[in-house]
């Protein structure tokens, strides 16, 4: 043929912006309608007797509207079709099959492209598009003559298929694969619709994975028999897989090879993959064909040379294409990169031949290349292939909409196809093509409901690489799972069972239905049935948002951030745009400080949503935390370019400028901060006067103007109790209290005095720092200490002191300022007769009893302090600060009982317990001090319990964020939401969390290194101890079944989504002491301190305790380098060092690279490895002879390396030394040690101990201890009896009047 | 602490700032510490379940300097002959707060208090003064108290026993002062004795 078969390609590809997209869109939306139209009337009019075949014949056509009417939404035709021919679909569907008939099918003529099979499929298909779209009236296949012969049909058509065994009926024209295709299809229906029980019963007879596995065997058995006949017969090696047609050997879509592998590659993965490495040494070989031809594939084999090649479906490359982007959807992980070259080259033929002049078709013609190309693009998805594929598809498909019959044949150089309105050669087949395109341009576009999971593909071909579709509803069922909905949101719970049941009665396995029933029933308080019931609709239904969503929501009840992403991120995978979901995920993205993710979250609902000012802003945010400030400025910018028509007063735009002008600051633009500031300011845009104060005081000293001074002084007029603002005040002015600090501060303190300030000591002991200030304080409070002395003053004057005098209470004032100095300074015998003056001047003053109290608490005598803060207490009964110190230092003392009593004086009278109250509070001070308490007790139970709950509040604090980054953003109060941020995220290092971490840490290493003590901390326990034991397990019983019958009472049935707080099954911690799993739980906790920098050494020795136990060595490793970072000195730190060098040696055989590697370069920068431990260890107590603390450390080390116990002991008693600085702690430390080591020594040490720290009781012989313990107790129940609070106030009437 | 009420200017003295809280079941630990440092006897249970009663919530009260308890003032109402009197148990102010004026501005306050009262209308306040505390009988006779009696062995425990007693009336124009002197004296030494101390001058 002198011509060529294809016209030049002049074509210009379509940019895939949203303008050119969109008019694209339009533009084949039009020709779609158009073309249904003319298809109507041909439809009508028609003479054509060939009706069964799809290939050419009507039932192809009635394929197209049964694709139609599936695919409207998706591709956006609704507003686009008549509502009268949207409504005629069906019936046109119908009038195109012809009556159907039981045919007998011979071998080779199976496949509905060109059999009566064709038809039987399409009415299949029909009847279940009609029975399962949600308006459709119930269809009873029963009385069904059409039904039957169909379902006969299809089963001569299988039975044919696999019992016949004659070569040459493989293709997908004529042979299995085109029946493969149409068993296929029909499987994914009835999965994923709800198909009526019968039809679906029906159906599985014939097409069931048996018969669908016997057909691929077939299939595949033919190929490898195929493969050794061309073989013999050509001499020339085959591919691993043939198949004869008419004795040739194709290698086309519709004849050959590739379509043949196409069907067979969308198979149940089960059934390809045992012969994946065949199809795919398959795929190898016509690759390595197309790419020695350039990019063609030859039509059959052995190749002929011939002076064209073909560039279409039926034959050429574009069956490769197909073949490919089917492979590359369905198996994504065994692609090869070498077979790209060849799709590359086969790409860019289609574009160059793709206008063959055969015209329309898809079999061979212009909307079937073009369609290669869109669903390469398609399988090349979120690469930059896409594109490029879909702008020279659109190109082509737009060309297509130019071709007869859509336009007369005379007015173009391209042939009107035989048959111009079928399915494979004319209008029919382009129509699907652009309605395939619609829907993958709409999704690009990221419009509503379009999803490449509509794209259905080539007919005959494609279509099953499509995950299944959500199973529709019955229109009754759908609407009832409306209602379903709409009575959970109004949390009408009963009714909401009630109803998910109703629809569950008809479709049992719908997974939507499935989760809000298990939703509704988690709501109700039966959490495991409610979770069962939604992880089972999760799996019947994992592409439905609606199930993923139900599933974060309760995850996120259980503060399950993590997980409840993870089902945020699914639940949006299969509704991309979904506002609830993505607002839930952003905040799930700030929770988890995800903020990469939270700026892509928050972009996306922007696009979505752009006429909402929270989008807007919280897109500010979000750059803002992710440090992005320049686009969080630009942002807010472009924001106020286009906002108009703020109201006056706004206060949300008023915020919002306020945030505006924050960023600018952050920036450093100064000056245009504080330019905009003045303009908003003066315009009444922002109307909050004192942040406008505020804000320009800082940029102007940020600025160094000299008006700031002026600006913090109007501040501090405007509010003079705000220690902010004099802050602000003085470091913009930079002074430095110089020689005239004695001065100020003299008339400082005296003022004080004066005005009887308790908390003047507290306020002015930051100075402290600074020794000379110190001293000078001293020496002022000394010198007006003897001014105004009793004896000092003058005399009174006729009995009348003169009416200037200072007042007595000054003196009084200056005696507890003096106390509370010398007793922060541990100098106690300074401050001990001071206070005592103090108490004998006045004694009705309650702080000069506290004073003495923790005086002697810091002298180790907690008898005293226990003392003197309950004669304090006694002083001001409903003073809670006295109960809470005077219960803390009974804790102190160990004296547990007595400080619950006084603390359930406070405490909720109904509350099980006053622990359980304060508890409750979130009390971190109880919390701590009793956890300690317990733990000095040796109880590590209960301890343990305590620590965890302390635990537990922190983990409440984090939690209790969550909310505002819903309502903060909604508010626009962003300033205080950032501080929140701020404040949430220095959480771990709040001192009351690192302790109780710290010491659970260590228990469970102890009862690790000890497992005996899990056993002994309860076994401990005294008869007395049990019965208490016993007494509160029973009132919180009560308790419980109080709460209990107020809940029924009230009789609400939605116990809420949050897990209900467990009723306690530990009480006394013995369980969480006992398990095995401890060091886990412990690094458990660890691990949120030891994942941000380690800024102490005793946190990262916590860590190392745990790691190196749990054999983790890089970590142990880097804990000790990071410990040696802070302080290469401590104490703690030195003797780690030792431990870890001891236990790496010890072990049997090195470590694994790279941890070895790892764990010897700590060493060698931790530890000198020219010394043995013990010069290690000596040379250590020789740089810290006088440090007690590193003595005992060194005494211990020398325990670990084995010295002799008299040598450790000597080396404990250096403790006490004479230079020595031992305080209590420490000597306590090494009583504890020794008593550890079962030294003999050890009440020697004890004894030496009393005698150097001779106020405290710390020491005391334990008998010697308890005669103090019991004294005390005497003085304290005859304080208590008598003054019986306020009995005393419903007094009866005895006595009242004296006679 | 309870906040202290009704607080007066000590002339010109700014620092100086006197007043008075009602004693209750919560700061009666303090009256405590404040009757055994001031007085020698020790007070029985039944003196202080009486004056945290709501009635003589008034008459009871502790006296603060600068926010600092430094006194107390304590009273009960007796009924004599259809006539009701307020009887002063104890008042007094620490030894370091004395000759400040104090003891005068509380006496002042429970004389106005009892002054004000209607129901029941008081006609006079009443008190013991130990014989050998001539500082405490002047005081009180600064204050307009007149001497109606003596009552002999009113405190037991100690060497010298009797005391006087001074009267304050209210309404001075409503009674005869002298006959009721004689009255009193008349059913001396009372059940109630040693009831009273005073330490305030």
């Amino acid at each position: 043929m002198a011509e060529p078969r294809y016209f030049q390609n002049d074509l210009k590809p379509i940019a895939t912006d949203t303008k050119n997209l969109n008019a694209t869109l339009i533009a084949l939306k039009g020709a779609i309608a158009s073309s249904v139209e003319l298809l109507i009337q041909h439809v009508k009019t028609k003479s054509s007797s060939t009706r069964d075949p799809l290939y050419t014949g009507d039932a192809g056509i009635a394929l197209m509207f049964l694709r139609l009417s599936v695919q409207l939404k998706a591709a956006g035709l609704g507003d686009y079709l008549k509502k009268d021919i949207q409504a005629q679909i069906p019936s046109i569907v119908n009038n195109l099959l012809p009556p159907l008939k039981a045919y007998q099918l011979r071998p080779g003529h199976l496949s509905p492209l060109d059999s009566p099979v064709g038809s039987a499929v399409v009415y299949i298909l029909s009847t279940l598009d009609r029975v399962t779209s949600p308006d459709s009236s119930s269809v009873d296949t029963t009385d069904d003559k059409d039904w039957a012969a169909a379902i006969q049909t299809l089963e001569n058509a299988v039975t044919t298929a696999t019992e016949d065994q004659s070569l040459g009926g493989d293709e997908v024209l004529y042979g299995r694969a085109g029946l493969l295709w149409a068993m296929l299809n029909l499987q994914m229906w009835v999965s994923a619709r709800g198909v009526p029980r019968q039809m679906e019963k029906d159906i599985a007879q014939v097409v069931n994975t048996k018969t669908i596995k016997q057909v691929v065997e077939r299939i595949i058995e033919a190929g490898k028999l195929g493969a050794r006949w061309y073989e013999r017969n050509y001499g020339e090696e085959p591919l691993p897989l043939m198949w004869p047609w008419h004795d040739k050997f194709y290698l086309g879509a519709i004849h050959g090879v590739a379509g043949i592998l196409t069907v067979l590659l969308q198979a149940p993965k089960a059934m390809v993959t045992p012969h994946m490495r065949l199809i795919m040494r398959c795929i190898s070989a016509l690759c390595d064909i197309t790419v020695h031809k350039d990019g063609h594939l030859p039509s059959s084999l052995p190749a002929k040379s011939r002076t064209y090649e073909y560039t279409q479906i039926c034959h050429g490359s574009p069956g490769l294409l197909v073949l490919l982007a089917t492979f590359r959807l369905r198996f994504p992980d065994d692609w090869r990169e070498d077979w790209e070259t060849a799709e590359a080259l086969a790409a860019e033929k289609v574009w160059e031949e793709g206008l063959v002049r055969k015209g329309i078709g898809v079999c061979h013609g212009v909307s079937g290349n073009a369609w290669t190309l869109l669903l390469q693009g398609l399988s090349h998805t979120g690469q930059k292939e896409t594109s490029t594929l879909l702008s020279r598809a659109l190109a082509f498909l737009l060309r297509s909409t130019e071709l007869p019959p859509l336009v007369p044949g005379v007015s173009t150089a391209f042939r009107t196809p035989d048959h111009p309105y079928s399915l494979f050669e004319g209008l029919a087949g382009a129509v699907c093509a652009w309605i395939d395109a619609c829907v993958i341009i709409r999704e690009y576009l990221g419009e509503e409901k379009a999803s490449t999971k509509m794209v259905l593909g080539f007919p005959g071909l494609g279509a099953v690489m499509a995950p299944p579709q959500k199973k529709a509803l019955p229109s009754k069922e759908s609407s009832l799972f409306k209602e379903l909905l709409q009575l959970y949101e109004t949390k009408q719970l009963k009714k909401g069972v009630k109803t998910a049941d109703q629809i569950l009665k008809k479709v049992p396995d719908h997974g939507e239905t499935l989760c809000m029933k298990g939703l509704i029933i988690t709501h109700m308080g039966r959490r495991e049935e409610g979770l069962e019931l939604v992880k089972k609709g999760i799996r019947l239904d994992i592409t439905s948002h609606i199930v993923w969503h139900v599933y974060g929501l309760i995850q996120k009840a259980e503060r399950d951030y993590e997980g409840a992403l993870k089902s945020y991120t699914q639940a949006l995978k299969c509704d991309r745009e979904n506002l609830n979901l993505l607002n839930d995920a952003a905040n799930l993205q700030t929770q988890l400080r995800h903020f990469d993710a939270l700026q892509d979250t928050r972009e996306l609902i922007l696009k979505l949503k752009p006429n909402a000012r929270k989008s807007w802003i919280s897109l500010a945010v979000a750059y803002h935390l992710n440090g992005n400030l320049a686009a969080s400025k630009k942002l807010l910018d472009k924001y106020e370019e286009v906002v108009k028509n703020v109201p006056d007063y706004d206060f949300e735009h008023s915020e919002l400028t306020l945030y505006h002008v924050r960023v600018m600051e952050e920036l450093g633009e100064l000056n245009e901060a504080l330019q905009k500031l003045d303009n908003s300011a003066k315009s009444r845009v922002i109307i909050d006067r004192t942040a406008v104060m505020e804000t320009r005081a800082r940029l102007l000293s940020k600025l160094n103007s000299p008006e700031a001074e002026d600006a913090w002084r109007a501040l501090i007029e405007k509010n003079s109790d705000c220690y902010g603002y004099y802050r602000g005040f003085f470091s913009n002015k930079g002074i430095s209290l110089g020689d005239d600090f004695k001065e100020r501060a003299r008339a400082y303190l005296l003022n004080g005095f004066r005005r009887g300030v308790p908390s003047l000591f507290s306020d002015i002991k930051s100075l402290y720092s600074v020794p000379a200030k110190r001293l000078a304080i001293e020496e002022i409070a000394e010198g007006l200490r003897k001014e105004e002395s009793p004896s000092s003053t003058a005399p009174a004057v006729n009995g009348d002191v003169a009416a200037n005098a200072e007042s007595p209470t000054t003196y009084l004032w200056i005696l507890y300022f003096l106390a509370q100095h010398y007793s922060y300074l541990r100098q106690f015998s300074k401050a001990l007769p001071l206070v005592d003056d103090g108490i004998n001047h006045t004694p009705t003053l309650p702080e000069l009893y506290t004073c003495k109290a923790r005086l002697l608490k810091r002298a180790g005598d907690l008898v005293g302090a226990v003392q003197y803060a309950e004669d304090a207490r006694l002083l001001d009964l409903q003073d809670r600060f006295l109960n809470t110190k005077s219960a803390k230092y009974h804790l102190r003392a160990g004296l547990s009982e007595e400080a619950q009593t006084l603390l359930g004086l406070f405490t909720k009278k109904d509350a099980p317990s006053p622990g359980a109250d304060l508890e409750e509070m979130q009390s971190l001070l109880y919390l701590t001090e009793e956890a300690d308490c317990q733990k000095r007790l040796g109880k590590l139970g209960p301890a343990l319990k305590k620590y965890l709950a302390i635990q537990r509040v922190f983990d409440d604090y984090n939690h209790d964020q969550y909310d505002f980054h819903f309502y903060s953003l909604r508010r626009f109060t962003i300033g205080a939401y950032f501080k929140l941020l701020q404040w949430e995220d220095g959480l771990y290092r709040h001192p009351s969390l690192v302790h109780a971490i710290l010491e659970a840490s260590r228990i469970y290493v102890r009862v690790h290194d000890n497992p005996k003590l899990s056993a002994s901390s309860s076994a401990g326990l005294s008869e007395a101890e049990k019965k208490a034991q016993k007494k509160a397990k029973k009132a919180a019983l009560k308790h419980q079944e109080e709460a209990k019958k107020h809940t029924n009472a009230s009789s609400h049935e939605d116990k809420g989504l949050e897990p209900p707080t467990s009723k306690d099954e530990d009480p006394d911690g013995s369980k969480a002491l006992a398990a095995t799993d401890g060091l886990e739980r412990a690094w458990k906790m660890l691990k949120l301190l030891a994942s941000h920098p380690l800024e102490r050494v005793d946190v990262c020795i916590g860590t190392y305790d745990v790691s190196i136990r749990r054999k983790k060595y890089a970590q142990a490793s880097k804990a000790l380098l990071a410990a040696h970072a802070i302080d290469p000195e401590d104490p703690e730190l030195h003797l780690r060092i030792v431990d870890f060098k001891q236990r790496v040696s010890a072990l049997p055989e090195p470590l694994a690279e790279p941890l070895d590697s790892i764990v010897s370069s700590a060493l060698s920068t931790l530890f000198p490895s020219e010394l043995t431990p013990e010069t290690f260890n000596s040379q250590y107590l020789q740089r810290h002879s006088t440090s007690a603390l590193a003595t005992l450390t060194s005494a211990q080390v020398l325990q670990l390396l084995h010295a002799p116990l008299d040598e450790v002991e000597s080396t404990v008693f250096g403790v006490l030394a004479p230079e020595s600085d031992v305080d209590i702690k420490t000597a306590q430390k090494a009583f504890d040690f020794l008593s550890f080591t079962n030294s003999t020594r050890r009440d020697e040490f004890r004894e030496a101990c009393d005698k150097r720290f001779q106020l405290s009781t710390v020491f005391k012989a334990p008998e010697e201890l308890a005669k103090l313990h019991a004294e005390a107790r005497a003085r304290r129940q005859k304080a208590i009896e008598n003054s019986e609070p306020t009995a005393a106030q419903a007094a009866p009437k005895d006595g009242a009047v004296a006679p | 602490m309870s906040s202290p009420t009704s607080g007066r200017q000590y002339k010109n003295n700014p620092y100086e700032r006197v007043s008075f809280s009602s004693v209750t079941g919560n700061n009666i630990g303090i009256i405590r510490v404040l009757n055994s440092t001031l007085f020698p006897i020790q007070y029985s249970q039944r003196f202080y379940k009486q004056i945290v009663q709501p009635e003589l919530e008034k008459y009871c009260k502790l006296i603060y300097l600068n926010d600092v308890p430094v006194g107390t003032v304590c009273c009960r109402l007796e009924e004599i002959d259809n006539e009701t009197k307020l009887y002063v148990m104890t008042m007094g102010v620490l030894a370091p707060y004395r000759n400040r004026k104090i003891g005068s501005q509380a006496l002042q306050h429970i004389l106005d208090a009892a002054r004000e009262s209607k129901k029941p209308k008081i006609t006079s306040v009443y008190l013991h003064v130990w014989v050998e505390s001539g500082d405490a009988k002047r005081f009180y006779e600064r204050h307009g108290f007149k001497e109606v009696g003596l009552v002999v062995d009113y405190y037991k425990k100690m060497e010298v026993r009797d005391a006087w007693i001074l009267e304050y009336r209210l309404h001075p124009s409503a009674a005869e002062g002298e006959d009721e002197s004689v009255e009193l004296q008349a059913m001396s030494p009372s059940p109630a004795a040693q009831d009273h101390a005073t330490t305030v001058t």
